[in-house]
C-alpha cells in the first residue's frame, strides 16, 4: 500500500509536471500545488459561469433543477477532453513505464498507480466545475441537507466515467500508432474528428436538454438516453434518490472497475503490443540543400505535426476561427440577426469580429512548449552552428505560419459579409497578427524562464506545463481584460480604440521581441 | 588546435571543474579519464558550446568558444553519452537536418550519407523514423551526424557505450582518420583498455582538476594505465 501511495503520487506529479528544471525541491513542491490550484481555478471558472447563468434562465423557466443534469455532462465531458491525453501520455505511452517494470513490482500495480492519477486529475476537474451549481441552484431555491454529503459521492463517482472513456480513447489511439505505419498527420485528423464528435455530442446534449427545459413534449430523444446518468445526478442531489445513487454506482464503479481489471491484468501485453516494427522501406537518398533558417523550420514543423499532443492542443483556434468563417459564408441568414443584435447594444461589427478573432487566437500558442518539447535533444540545437536567435526565430515562424492562413481567410470573408469601415477592413488582418506576435514572444518567454527539459511524456509539456498555462490560458485572460478596458476606453474616444489597440498590440510586440534578442537569448544559453 | 586555460565551471554552489588546463594539438587523439562526476562531461559540453562557464578561456582553432561560438561550432562535433535524436524525423531527415545546416552540396551529402551509413550497417534504416531505432541505431546516426561535415575537432561523451565491436572498429578508423588529416579528437571514456589501445594521448581529471596529461605510450611504459587511475584515485587532490 506504501509503494502503490508512493507511486500513485510520483504519477500524479507527472501528470502535473510543470515545474522548472532548474527548479529547487521547494519550488517545485510549490509548482505542483500551483498546478492543482490552476486546475481548480479554471474548473470553477468554467463551472460558475455556467452554474449561475442557467440557474438564472431555468429559474425563470421554472425548471432550476436542470443545473445539475447540464452540469454534470459539461462536467464529465469536458474532464474527459483534458485527461484523454494524459492518459494516452501517462499510461500507454509514458517514458517511465519500462523503468518501473523492471522493478520488482506486479505489472497491476504500476497501472493501478497511473490511472488512479488519472481518475485524480478527473476528480478536481469535476469537483471544482460541479461545486457552484450547488450555490447556484441555492440562490434560488434551498437544498435539502443530504444534497451536501450526496454531492461527495456523487463527485467520487462522476469522474469514473470520464476516466473510462478516456482510457479507452487513450488505448486506441497509442495501438492504432504503434500498430501501423500512419502517418502523424493521418493520426491527427483522426484525433481532431474525435474531438469534433465529442464538441459535437457535447452542444448536441446541451442544445437538446434546452429544447426540453423549453419544449417538454418533445422527450424523449435519443441523446438524452445517453445523458441518463446525469438525470440521476439530478435527482440524487434535489430528491435525495437513493436508488439514482446505486444506479449511478453501478455505471461509474463496473466500467471502470472492468476496464481497471483488464488493463492491469494484461498491462504487459499492452506496453509489449505498442513496440511493434514494421518492415523499413527502401532509402531514395536525401534532399535538395536548404537555408540552415529553412532546416530549422523544416524541423519545427516536422515536430509540431509530428506530435499529436502539440498539434491538437494548439490548432484549435485557428481551425475554429476558419471553420467559423467558412460556415457563416454558407449560413448568411444568421448574418442579420448578429448585426441587429450589435445594433441594439451599439457596437459596430467590426471591432466585435476582429475581437472575436484575437479572443480565439490567443489560446493558440506554439510556443509556449517548444523549447520543453526539445527535452534531451536540446543539445542538437546547441551544438550547431546556428545563432539562438535563429533558434528562437523559427518557433516564433511556426506560431505565425499556423495562424496567419486562418486570419487571412477569415479576414477576407469578414470583408465580403459586413459593411466595414476602411480602417476595420485594414485592422481585421492587421491587429489578429500582431496579437499573434505578443502571445508567441509571451509564450517563448514564459517557456525560457520555466523550461522543463525531462518531463514524462510530450503530453505533460503541452497540457500541464507552467510555460503553457502562462502562454495559453494567461494570454487568453490579459486579452480578455484588455478587450474589456478597451471597450470601456470606447466611450470616451469612440472608433479610435482601433488606433489605440494597434500602438497597445504593436509596443508590447517590439517590447517582447527586443526582450527576447537580449535577455531571451543569454537565458536559452543557461538552459541546459 | 584546443586550448583550455584556467576553465572553472560552478553548478550553484558545486564547484564541477577547478581551473582546468588542458591543451590538444592537432593530429592528437586524446582519451579523457576520470571517475563519474570529476568534470569530464562539464568540459566536454563547454568545448562544445552547449554549456556557460564561470571563468577561463576555450579556444578552438584560435578562435574563442565565447567570441565566436559560431565559427567554433562550424568546425567542431560534439555528440553526448546518452545521444537523444529527433523521433519525430527519420534518419534520412535528421541528416539533410544535420547538412542544411552545415551547408553541405547535395552531392557531397549523398556521398557522405551513402559511405557512413553504409559502414555503420544502418543504411536500410534510412526511412524508419528514430523513434523506432534502438539505443545502438541511435548512436550509430548520431556519429554519421558528427562526421558529416568532417569536423576538425570531435568531442565525445563516452563514445563506444552501445556500438557493436564492427562499428566501434570503424569509429576508431574515422577517428583516426580526422586526427591524420590534421583534425584533433578528445573523448572521455571509462574503458581504460581501449583509451591505452587508441590514444595518443591521455588526460585524467579528478574532482574538477586536471592530475595527468602525457602521452600514453610514456605514461604506461612502467604500468598499466588502469594501475595510474587506480593509484591516482587513492591519492588526494591539491
Amino acid at each position: 500500500m506504501k509503494v502503490m501511495r508512493k507511486l500513485f503520487i510520483i504519477q500524479l506529479k507527472q501528470l502535473l509536471s510543470f515545474t522548472s528544471n532548474v527548479g529547487r525541491k521547494k519550488r517545485q513542491s510549490r509548482s505542483i500545488w500551483l498546478m492543482l490550484l490552476l486546475l481548480a481555478g479554471l474548473g470553477l471558472y468554467i463551472g460558475g459561469i455556467y452554474s449561475f447563468s442557467m440557474a438564472q434562465a431555468f429559474h425563470m423557466l421554472g425548471t432550476l433543477d436542470r443545473v445539475f443534469v447540464i452540469m454534470s455532462g459539461i462536467a464529465v465531458l469536458l474532464s474527459l477532453l483534458m485527461i484523454v491525453m494524459g492518459a494516452n501520455g501517462i499510461i500507454f505511452q509514458a517514458k517511465d513505464t519500462i523503468f518501473l517494470l523492471s522493478l520488482p513490482l506486479q505489472p497491476q500495480t504500476v497501472m493501478a498507480a497511473k490511472l488512479v492519477a488519472v481518475y485524480g486529475e478527473a476528480l478536481i476537474i469535476n469537483f471544482f466545475m460541479m461545486a457552484p451549481s450547488l450555490f447556484a441552484y441555492s440562490r434560488y431555491q434551498a437544498l435539502p441537507w443530504t444534497a451536501y454529503p450526496l454531492f461527495l459521492a456523487v463527485i467520487l463517482l462522476l469522474p469514473m466515467i470520464s476516466t473510462v472513456l478516456a482510457l479507452i480513447l487513450g488505448y486506441l489511439f497509442s495501438r492504432i500508432q504503434s500498430r501501423t505505419k500512419m502517418s502523424p498527420m493521418v493520426m491527427n485528423g483522426l484525433l481532431l474528428g474525435a474531438m469534433g464528435v465529442l464538441l459535437f455530442f457535447v452542444f448536441q446534449m446541451q442544445s437538446v436538454m434546452m429544447g426540453e427545459t423549453l419544449a417538454p413534449t418533445s422527450l424523449p430523444s435519443r441523446l438524452l438516453f445517453l445523458a441518463t446518468p446525469f438525470y440521476w445526478v439530478r435527482d440524487i442531489l434535489v430528491d435525495a434518490d437513493l436508488l439514482s445513487l446505486l444506479y449511478l454506482t453501478v455505471v461509474s464503479l463496473i466500467p471502470l472497475g472492468l476496464i481497471s481489471w483488464l488493463l492491469s491484468t494484461r498491462f504487459l501485453d499492452i506496453i509489449s503490443g505498442m513496440s511493434i516494427r514494421t518492415k523499413s522501406e527502401e532509402y531514395r537518398g536525401p534532399s535538395k540543400r536548404k537555408t540552415p533558417m529553412k532546416a530549422l523550420l523544416r524541423k519545427e514543423f516536422k515536430q509540431y505535426f509530428g506530435t499529436p499532443t502539440y498539434f491538437i492542443n494548439t490548432i484549435i483556434g485557428p481551425l475554429i476561427l476558419m471553420g467559423g468563417a467558412i460556415f457563416l459564408l454558407f449560413q448568411q441568414s444568421m448574418l442579420a440577426e448578429f448585426e441587429y443584435t450589435l445594433q441594439i447594444v451599439g457596437i459596430p461589427v467590426g471591432l466585435i469580429i476582429i475581437a472575436a478573432i484575437i479572443s480565439v487566437l490567443s489560446v493558440n500558442n506554439t510556443t509556449a512548449p517548444s523549447i520543453s518539447l526539445e527535452g534531451s535533444r536540446l543539445w542538437i540545437l546547441k551544438s550547431l552552428p546556428v545563432t539562438t536567435l535563429s533558434i528562437l526565430h523559427a518557433k516564433i515562424l511556426l506560431n505565425l505560419i499556423i495562424v496567419t492562413p486562418a486570419v487571412i481567410v477569415a479576414g477576407i470573408i469578414a470583408n465580403y459579409l459586413f459593411d466595414l469601415s476602411m480602417i476595420e477592413r485594414v485592422m481585421i488582418f492587421v491587429l489578429p497578427i500582431l496579437a499573434t506576435c505578443v502571445s508567441a514572444f509571451i509564450g517563448l518567454i514564459a517557456n525560457l524562464f520555466y523550461t522543463k527539459l525531462d518531463a514524462p511524456s510530450d503530453t505533460a509539456v503541452v497540457k500541464n506545463s507552467a510555460s503553457v498555462i502562462i502562454g495559453s490560458l494567461g494570454v487568453m485572460m490579459a486579452t480578455i481584460l484588455l478587450l474589456f478596458v478597451l471597450y470601456w476606453l470606447r466611450k470616451y474616444i469612440g472608433d479610435n480604440i482601433l488606433y489605440i489597440a494597434f500602438g497597445f498590440y504593436l509596443i508590447m510586440a517590439i517590447v517582447l521581441y527586443q526582450y527576447i534578442r537580449t535577455k531571451g537569448v543569454a537565458k536559452f544559453k543557461q538552459i541546459i | 588546435m584546443l586550448k583550455i586555460e584556467n576553465y572553472t565551471k560552478h553548478y550553484g554552489d558545486f564547484l564541477a571543474v577547478d581551473k582546468l588546463n588542458l591543451h590538444v594539438k592537432p593530429g592528437t587523439l586524446v582519451g579523457f579519464i576520470g571517475h563519474n562526476g570529476a568534470g569530464k562531461t562539464t568540459t566536454l559540453r563547454s568545448i562544445a558550446g552547449i554549456l556557460d562557464f564561470d571563468g577561463g578561456t576555450i579556444e578552438i582553432n584560435g578562435t574563442d568558444i565565447e567570441k565566436d561560438p559560431i565559427r567554433v561550432k562550424s568546425v567542431t562535433a560534439f555528440i553526448p553519452d546518452n545521444p537523444e535524436l529527433y523521433e519525430f524525423l527519420t534518419g534520412a531527415e535528421y541528416l539533410d537536418f544535420i547538412s542544411d545546416v552545415y551547408q553541405l552540396d547535395d552531392a557531397v551529402r549523398q556521398e557522405r550519407i551513402h559511405r557512413y551509413a553504409r559502414t555503420f550497417e544502418i543504411e536500410s534504416n534510412l526511412s524508419d523514423r528514430v523513434s523506432s531505432y534502438s539505443h545502438g541505431m541511435k548512436q550509430k546516426l548520431a556519429l554519421i551526424g558528427a562526421l558529416i561535415h568532417e569536423p576538425k575537432l570531435m568531442l565525445l561523451d563516452e563514445p563506444f557505450v552501445g556500438l557493436d565491436p564492427i562499428a566501434a572498429r570503424s569509429l576508431r578508423g574515422y577517428l583516426r582518420d580526422i586526427c591524420d588529416n590534421g583534425g584533433a579528437v578528445l573523448f572521455s571514456t571509462h574503458v581504460l583498455e581501449v583509451a591505452q589501445k587508441i590514444c595518443d594521448e591521455i588526460a585524467i581529471i579528478k574532482k574538477g582538476k586536471l592530475v595527468v596529461q602525457g602521452v600514453t605510450e610514456e605514461l604506461t611504459q612502467k604500468e598499466s594505465l588502469e594501475d595510474i587511475f587506480v593509484e591516482l584515485s587513492q591519492s588526494e587532490v591539491v
